[in-house]
């Protein structure tokens, strides 16, 4: 089983970027969950589509139900049968957050969400910034191997992810997870190749994926499906199933048969 | 009742009185589920974790402001002025908690580790870094890497009982013992063995036992682990090693190499599922109170090998040579031997007017007490666990009072295999929170409980007191009885 979790700063497309990488993997045989890590619980709307738009997040399961609620309640499957779980959170403007989170995470673990699910892949998918301990909670030790952050070249989203990388390098100690390596989610401001070659020369890491700017991706948003779903055949497609190949060869895994023909990148 | 002067103290009682008018309004018009407001509450997690690792020579560090230390200090621990043990708190402050100051945490504890060089350290939650979400496990971790010393984390909440931290806390102990078979002290660990077919016993100087499940929370430090360990030693059983009160880090080393685990409360079931996993050692659960050291005597016997005879005062076969008594056994010979002590006595034995009776407590030592005191007089108590009862301990209730057939019939199988014959067991319940308890209180005629359960009590039953430490502290230390003699200590026997 691999477990990754992805960071970056809000709004940078970790979700679409994740969903993505979920399809293609799914596609490939692989058994994948993919589990929103983020109070709003939107990190898996393209994989549920319209049809399945409204969910139970985990932690409105435990506010509704108590314990009286089982793994099949936490999970949707989404388009190409991922596993889609939401941890969901506290009512806006109340309540932690952040602990919401690890709350979430044992939950779905006691609930033996690995160990009945058997996902070859587990994706983290969380919210924004390391901010305090709860959203530490995916890279904690038992939960994900390896960390990747998305990142633009916009100062912002380049700050953001020097926060994260020093996040992983401060709890190399505890047994935390690595850092996976770097994806640009380019937004075509100047400098951009050269800044965020710059964040993983500073991270001592290296930029593992890069995804052009595509007007597909909007509009697979406005869709509510992803892009390797709605336009297979795309070159954004091709990059999202580029990243695939490059997050399990971070992961130090072989590439599934139908994923050895992708591309010509150093994938 | 006298007014006092003091006009503090009359608007303090004044207060009190308000107070408990309220307590009544609110007893009468709520279901007041989890809450005490006139019976105490039982030892939480945090202090079990403490008082079982109390006498292993590691460092305890309780994560928090101060709270739990001192109720531990204060109410839970009669050891704390008359042995030494490193148990700290962290100081745990609002800022440390806001600002997650964990740097603070783990350098105070390796320089006191580097300087008091324990063999251990364990990390203890209490409800703050509960609710924070403190990353014990990646601490620990990096407090190992820096020190080299092991480090354990206990997930306590400090909301549960300490059947559950001093549980996990001896699990986690004998999880980290050496396995004898690494030093060729004993073959094929890591199996259940069959029972008889063990490697490496010394059976001609007798059985090696652990006692898994002592702690002064339920056997306070008077006279019962020693009355304990003298039973044990007089049927010839060799006490390999107590967890965890009187047996030194040395000893609790080679618990592995022990025959068998006498599992003496609740406490103690963990870390015996443990050692059955990984040594292979079998385990019984009871305590020998009274005449049921006698069942217990022969289960032990019948799982270590050993020969139950060799007691001095253990009996033969009189325990299958019991009567039926209401279409169940008990112990007839014995019944009648002791009758004419018992008619002096304030048991009834009238039995058309027996009554219904109670034992409330940790269920291993109050399902054993009902035993004894169903060989005795035929009288079958209840038993009510209000703490964490763990299912096996319920299903062996339901047996407790059958004993192994050893007749010829049964020659050609395995001791293992054994049916089991006698009396049946004792009916336990496991049931929480003082308005439950208090209602199920109420058909009992007879209650055998600790002093404070005494206000929930119907006002027709008998009450008699079996003080507990986890549950009144240090209040009734002195009236603790010897549990393997309880009997007399209950005012059970002749006035």
């Amino acid at each position: 089983m691999i477990k990754i979790a992805v960071y970056g700063k809000g709004g940078i497309g970790k979700s679409t970027t994740v969903s993505n990488v979920a399809v293609v993997l799914a596609r490939a045989g692989l058994t994948v969950m993919q589990i929103g890590c983020d109070p709003k619980a939107d990190s898996t709307v393209l994989l549920r589509g319209r049809k399945q738009a409204r969910m139970e997040t985990v932690l409105d399961l435990v506010r509704n139900r108590k314990d009286d609620f089982s793994l099949d309640d936490m999970v949707v499957r989404g388009c190409a049968g991922v596993l889609c779980v939401e941890a969901g959170g506290p009512s806006p403007g109340l309540g932690c957050a952040g602990r919401g989170i690890i709350a979430a995470l044992e939950t779905l673990e006691k609930k033996g969400a690995y160990d009945i699910w058997k996902p070859d892949v587990v994706i983290y998918d969380v919210l924004g910034d390391v901010v305090c301990g709860g959203f530490s909670m995916p890279m904690r030790r038992g939960y994900a191997d390896k960390v990747f952050v998305l990142t633009s070249g916009e100062n912002m989203a380049i700050h953001a992810a020097a926060n994260i990388g020093m996040a992983v390098e401060n709890f190399k100690s505890r047994g935390y997870a690595g850092l996976g390596g770097i994806i640009l989610n380019r937004r075509n401001v100047k400098r951009e190749q050269e800044k965020v070659e710059e964040l993983a020369q500073d991270l001592h890491t290296r930029i593992i994926a890069d995804l052009p700017r595509s007007d597909l991706v909007p509009e697979a948003e406005e869709k509510m499906m992803t892009v390797v779903e709605g336009w297979p055949e795309s070159a954004m497609a091709e990059a999202y199933r580029m990243t695939a190949c490059a997050i399990l060869q971070a992961c130090g895994r072989e590439l599934p048969e139908s994923l050895r023909t992708v591309g010509v990148m150093e994938c | 009742m006298t007014e006092p002067k003091d006009p503090d103290l009359c608007r303090t009682l004044g207060k009190i009185s308000a107070m408990e008018k309220e307590l009544n309004h609110n007893k009468d018009n709520i279901n007041m589920r989890q809450v005490s407001a006139r019976i105490s509450t039982y030892t939480a997690d945090v202090s079990g974790v403490c008082s079982a690792l109390f006498e292993l020579g590691g460092m305890t560090v309780i994560h928090d402001p101060s709270g739990c230390n001192s109720t531990y200090n204060t109410h839970d621990e009669p050891r704390w002025y008359d042995q030494d043990s490193l148990v700290f708190i962290s100081g745990l402050t609002q800022m440390d908690a806001i600002l997650g100051n964990d740097d603070k945490f783990i350098r105070d504890i390796i320089r006191a580790a580097e300087d008091l060089k324990p063999s251990f350290i364990a990390l203890v939650r209490t409800p703050v870094p509960l609710l924070n979400g403190t990353d014990f496990e990646g601490i620990a971790l990096e407090i190992e890497a820096r020190t080299g010393i092991p480090v354990m984390y206990f997930p306590t909440t400090g909301m549960e009982t300490y059947i559950r931290g001093a549980g996990m806390a001896l699990e986690a102990v004998v999880n980290r013992i050496p396995d004898p078979a690494f030093h060729g002290k004993r073959k094929d660990s890591g199996q259940a063995k069959s029972h008889g077919e063990k490697e490496g016993l010394s059976l001609e100087k007798g059985p090696w036992v652990n006692i898994l499940g002592a702690t002064p929370l339920d056997f306070s430090i008077g006279q019962t682990m020693d009355s304990l360990k003298d039973w044990l030693d007089r049927r010839g059983y060799r006490v390999r090693s107590c967890l965890a009160m009187g047996s030194g880090p040395d000893a609790i080393r080679t618990a592995g190499e022990a025959d068998l685990n006498l599992v003496i409360s609740g406490v103690g079931l963990p870390a015996a599922r443990v050692m059955e996993k990984r040594f292979g050692i079998p385990y019984v659960l009871g305590f020998p109170v009274e005449d049921y050291g006698r069942i217990l005597d022969r289960e032990m016997s019948s799982l270590s090998g050993a020969d139950s005879d060799q007691a001095e005062d253990s009996p033969s076969d009189d325990l299958y040579g019991g009567e039926l008594y209401d279409g169940e056994f008990y112990d007839s010979e014995f019944y009648d031997k002791e009758k004419s002590d018992l008619q002096d006595s304030n048991l009834n034995t009238d039995h058309s007017d027996r009554g219904s009776w109670v034992v409330i407590g940790e269920p291993v030592t109050s399902i054993s007490l009902a035993c004894a005191i169903y060989m005795r007089t035929g009288i079958r108590p209840e038993v009510i666990s209000p703490l964490e009862t763990d299912p096996e301990i319920l299903d062996w209730a339901k047996e407790a009072l059958n004993v192994r057939d050893c007749g010829e019939e049964m020659a050609g199988e395995s001791k293992q295999g054994m049916k089991k014959i006698g009396a049946g067991g004792i009916s336990c319940r496991m049931i929480q929170g003082e308005a439950a308890l208090e209602e199920a209180l109420r058909p009992y005629t007879r209650i055998i409980a600790d002093p404070l359960y005494q206000p929930i009590c119907p006002g027709k039953a008998e009450f008699i007191s079996l003080p507990h430490e986890a549950f009144s502290g240090r209040i009734y230390r002195k009236q603790i009885p010897d549990l393997v003699h309880a009997f007399i200590d209950l005012g059970l026997k002749a006035d």
